[in-house]
């Protein structure tokens, strides 16, 4: 990029934690539905956590989910969702500040849980730049229209979506 | 008066230009968008100073090490 791209050029961040902070539990809910629906599970109520039903495939639990808020704890931790895949002899994918973990009651469901997970941790990624930049986007619309673009840019040797905002006075 | 602000992440550029634009004028208008984005909680924070590249014309190099990296 030609150093005289601008008159000033000024660089700013925000942390990783306030980052999180935009994926509220509302927020991972959503997420989380889209996403397992994604996969083609079936969603259930919260009920089905309870569910005592058995997948034949022991590397794999039964094909519907639901998702719950945990209680949350003290103040200002936000309460983890949970996402229950295959009820009670199920998965649990815990999603906590877009941290995700999780909770096998079958070893043998552990890859399958890890492989939902890191999905998960990706899409939470994607979604917390996401909502940074349309938060970015609405303070700049009080100076005027604000034009968008997504394009893709390289960033320490790899490719990164970058979100373009440019107003004009 | 142009503002331009490339966002990667959690990480955010501020390019302000225009014809006729001094860099005091420039400079304000960052720190009026920086205070913006604060005040509406976003929490950003400045990871360096306003760095001139160009006043009119002419070109004005800064010779900060940062200066490099953008």
């Amino acid at each position: 990029m030609p150093c005289n791209a601008a008159i000033t050029i000024t660089k700013a961040a925000v942390s990783a934690d306030r980052l999180a902070g935009l994926l509220t539990p509302e927020v991972t809910s959503t997420l989380l539905t889209a996403h397992l629906e994604g996969l083609g599970l079936e969603q259930r109520t919260a009920a089905s956590f309870s569910d005592h039903a058995m997948s034949q495939d022991y590397a794999r639990p039964l094909p519907f989910f639901a998702v719950r808020q945990n209680q949350a704890g003290a103040y200002p931790r936000q309460g983890a969702t949970t996402a229950r895949i295959g009820g009670y002899y199920g998965v649990d994918i815990i999603v906590e500040a877009g941290k995700v973990r999780v909770n096998c009651t079958n070893p043998a469901q552990q890859q399958y849980a890890e492989q939902i997970a890191e999905q998960i941790s990706t899409l939470m990624g994607a979604a917390a730049d996401m909502l940074f930049a349309q938060q970015v986007e609405a303070t700049m619309a009080r100076m005027g229209a604000v034009e968008r673009q997504e394009v893709m840019v390289e960033d320490q040797g790899q490719q990164r979506t970058a979100t373009v905002l440019t107003v004009r006075l | 008066m142009e503002i331009r602000v490339i966002i990667i992440g959690g990480e955010v550029q501020i390019f302000v230009d225009g014809d006729g634009v001094s860099y005091e004028q420039a400079a304000e208008a960052t720190r009026e968008l920086v205070a913006s984005l604060q005040a509406d909680g976003l929490q950003v924070n400045l990871t360096t100073g306003i760095e001139q590249h160009k006043d009119g014309a002419d070109h004005a190099h800064v010779t900060r090490q940062l200066h490099h990296s953008h």
